[in-house]
């Protein structure tokens, strides 16, 4: 395991390479530069080609992907044009409350879909499982940011028992850190959620319909036994997969669900930092969400073999 | 009934009393009256005011900083940092004697080096400085309490400019102005009733009393006269999703929304728990490249011109008449020195059928039109959707071309990127400074005519003189040479809760001499 670790690390190089160099390419092509975004729309041609050349912007396109590249290596991503600080401490300022929010979207998607979609495979064909498959198709069809801002229209300014938006860091206290991530948790989680459940479902139905589960059945055990104990880990693989990728767009897809509640995370900015063609961070961040996400499938492909043993990782050639 | 239908049941009914419960409820603010929070609805580029004409960064700097002279209610030139001014028999030079015992948030008292470092500064930095002062102005110092400036012209404009609150002059000490990076300030040192604290980025801006701050003793009017920091922490909270504003405000999370979005107009006016106020903000104007476009005639831009319907543009743009006025004149209704209607029977005519014959008439024969705009915002976006249908219904083969603010500035630069673009042109204090008749305005083809009148305005012996130069040259620009079409004023909004008090607005919100609670 050791050298697959090793060997799914080192293969993170080129897949990076590659990622930035796109995204060096897309963002420096497009139309626009940083200094008209700061000077405002009224600046002069010869006030923008100065800040332009002030900021590096006219040396030539190599030069600039080489002089990055130099300095990414040696852990400096640059400094932000716009935010007067360091790309590195940036990023880092903004992944706790990104962070944060894709943990209670996955808790909810974990905590209440992989529940749901047991309850409705184990009475398939009821009231309540058409219930749930009503609900979840529900859950898939809604957009987040229509479901963000009927969750705070309801509970935060009709019922008042939770923020309209902002966040606090944990250490301001664990509950006044979870009221501000409730609404946009569930806004953020209620998608994948839904599409968990009908997954989990149709995975646990699926392994229900196994002999071993006959034979456990036959034994005499308590159906809580044969789900929880058999069926249950033989159905996660399917589901572990959608978790994983879940929370690789969690984190990195959370940008409208960041603006209605106003939760300054890595969604605000990129987005941001697109908007204003504030190149480091671009190029920063998009590094930043490539190695998670490889860090993430690494994980995922890590914990298939936990789940079921006879997964084997691919053995050195 | 089941056991979890009971359930069902009774949870149902608890949320629903809780719901009916908490319907109507006033909004109770969720923090002390010590403290304000102020909704922005964009996240300044830069805090360096002297550096950019971006408006969020306006609304909050112009609490940390402060300059020489500024504008009363009535918008007239009045010292602020200064305590005289004198103007030289000639004209061509102002000697501003200073303050004393005035003092930086650093603690440094304020002298004439400062002045002089962040007024140089300003002029090397702002077009409009130049532009009006001339560039080869300068300011010296003459004692440690005493600025002149010195310009090779006279300018009716001078103080004008200099009073601006775009891109305004602001006074910072010496070293900070001197030792600047071409890419702004890092360091925000004023003299103003606030201080910077901390900048958290896609979050908040937090200002705090500067207790050392010397206040003019003059009663406040507009942005002069006496200025009180009366609620110690001011936070302006990152706030970009409309919705998210509004609700907000009626929780209590914020206590002003600084610019409300249009579409929240009318419930915020009609709402009981909000005081709504406005301010004139700047026109919708339609940009000509007459450089390089199709309408590289007058008599084309004055067909154009003939078949335009402001009322439809501006009523579509901003929803509600408070919140606009249809005017022909280039400058602002509240500017009486300068605002003129002559030439407005060439105004929101919207006769597209003669409009499409004078432009076959003039040589149009169908060339691609290409209308620029920027969709980050949508009353410039939905004016062109307007102008647009119109000009098609003049029988121009128009394409609308939308993009985000650094796409639009990019193309809006390329001398062959549009041959009309929309523009929000805000407030300037003399109609010299209109980007859109200047110079700096690249595809902008400046008429000797208006070349000529703009000298002899800022030449002129005094403010009577000037207007009625430029009374002729708006009529000239209207009737004949038609560089842009005017759609109208806007007004900003800015809406408070019922508990905020001595919250007024004038080109933004004015935090300074508000205060919070039940009085």
């Amino acid at each position: 395991m050791p050298a697959y670790i090793l060997r799914r690390f080192a293969a993170l190089i080129p897949v990076l390479l590659t990622v930035f160099t796109a995204v060096f390419l897309v963002v420096h092509l497009a139309p626009g530069s940083p200094a008209s975004v700061i000077l405002g729309q009224e600046a002069t041609p010869q006030q923008i080609t100065q800040l332009n050349s002030d900021l590096g912007l006219d040396q030539p396109l190599w030069q600039q992907y080489a002089t990055w590249i130099g300095h990414a290596v040696t852990g400096d991503l640059g400094q932000s044009y716009f935010l007067d600080a360091p790309v590195l401490s940036t990023i880092v300022d903004h992944v706790p409350p990104t962070l944060s929010l894709a943990l209670i979207a996955e808790i909810i998607g974990i905590g209440v879909a992989i529940p749901l979609g047991i309850i409705a495979a184990t009475r398939r064909g009821s009231l309540l499982d058409r219930v749930i498959l009503n609900g979840s198709l529900v859950g898939i069809s809604v957009p987040s940011f229509l479901l963000a801002l009927f969750l705070l229209l309801v509970f935060g300014v009709w019922l008042r028992v939770l923020p309209v938006g902002g966040y606090e860091p944990l250490s301001s206290g664990f509950f006044t850190w979870l009221s501000y991530l409730i609404l946009p948790g569930i806004a953020l989680g209620g998608m994948q959620a839904a599409l968990i459940t009908r997954m989990a479902r149709s995975s646990v139905l699926e392994v229900l319909g196994q002999e071993y589960i006959k034979v456990a059945k036959a034994k005499g055990l308590r159906t809580r036994v044969v789900v929880l104990k058999h069926a249950l880990r033989n159905a996660f693989l399917p589901v572990l997969t959608i978790l994983g990728q879940g929370l690789g767009s969690l984190i990195t897809g959370a940008v409208v669900t960041e603006t209605i509640f106003t939760i300054p995370g890595i969604g605000t900015l990129v987005v941001n930092s697109v908007l204003h063609r504030d190149f480091p961070v671009v190029q920063g961040t998009v590094l930043f969400t490539t190695v998670i996400f490889v860090l993430v499938n690494l994980i995922v492909d890590l914990l298939y073999g936990v789940f079921d043993p006879r997964v084997k990782l691919p053995s050195k050639r | 009934m089941i056991r979890w239908q009971r359930w069902v049941a009774t949870s149902a009914a608890i949320v629903l009393a809780v719901a009916l419960s908490g319907c109507g409820a006033l909004a109770a603010r969720t923090h002390s009256d010590q403290e304000l929070h102020v909704a922005l609805g964009a996240q300044p580029t830069t805090l360096d005011e002297q550096m950019t004409t971006a408006e969020p960064t306006k609304y909050v700097m112009r609490n940390v900083f402060e300059t020489l002279v500024t504008t009363d209610a009535d918008n007239k030139v009045v010292p602020m940092l200064a305590s005289a001014i004198t103007e030289s028999a000639d004209r061509t030079s102002y000697r501003f004697d200073l303050r004393r015992g005035v003092h930086f948030h650093n603690g440094a008292e304020m002298t004439s080096a400062d002045v002089v470092a962040s007024m140089t500064r300003w002029l090397k930095l702002s077009p409009a400085a130049k532009s009006v002062l001339g560039k080869d102005a300068t300011f010296v110092a003459d004692g440690p309490y005493a600025v002149v400036l010195k310009m090779k012209a006279p300018a009716v404009g001078a103080l004008g400019v200099m009073a601006t609150h775009k891109q305004f002059p602001a006074i910072m000490p010496a070293a900070i102005a001197q030792n600047a990076a071409p890419t702004g300030v890092t360091s925000f040192i004023g003299t103003g009733p606030y201080k910077l604290v901390e900048w958290k980025k896609d979050a908040s801006i937090h200002l705090t009393k500067f207790d050392g701050y010397s206040a003019r003793s003059e009663a406040p009017s507009g942005f002069a006269g006496r200025r009180d920091a009366l609620i110690r922490d001011v936070y302006f909270d990152i706030v970009t999703d409309p919705s998210t504003q509004l609700a907000g405000l009626q929780t209590g999370k914020y206590d002003i929304l600084a610019s409300a979005s249009y579409d929240t107009y009318d419930w915020l006016k009609n709402g009981k728990d909000f005081t709504v106020t406005s301010y004139n903000d700047g026109d919708v104007v339609f940009a000509f490249n007459i450089k390089n476009g199709v309408f590289d005639t007058p008599q084309k831009r004055q067909a154009v011109q003939l078949g335009v319907n402001s009322s439809d543009i501006m009523n579509v743009a901003f929803a509600d008449k408070d919140v606009y006025d249809l005017k022909a004149g280039y400058m602002s209704v509240d500017q009486p020195d300068w605002y003129t209607n002559d030439g407005a029977d060439t105004y929101n005519q919207g006769d597209t059928a003669r409009a499409g014959k004078m432009l076959r008439e003039a040589g149009y024969h169908g060339e691609p039109v290409t209308l620029l705009t920027v969709n980050d915002d949508p009353f410039q976006y939905k004016s062109a959707v307007v102008l647009q249908q119109q000009l098609k219904e003049m029988g121009v083969n128009v394409t609308l071309r939308t993009g985000d603010w650094a796409t639009y500035s990019a193309l809006s630069l390329d001398p062959k990127g549009y041959d009309i673009t929309t523009a929000g042109i805000t407030t300037v204090s003399d109609p010299t400074q209109l980007s859109y008749l200047g110079d700096s305005w690249p595809v902008y083809a400046q008429s000797p005519v208006v070349a000529d009148a703009f000298t002899k305005i800022q030449r002129s012996a005094d403010l009577k003189d000037a207007r009625d130069i430029w009374v002729n040259t708006q009529k000239y620009l209207r009737e004949d040479y038609v560089p842009v079409i005017m759609a109208g004023e806007f007004k900003g909004v800015s809406a408070a809760n019922k508990d905020v008090h001595g919250f007024t607005t004038k080109d933004g919100p004015i935090i300074w001499n508000t205060t919070l609670g039940d009085h």
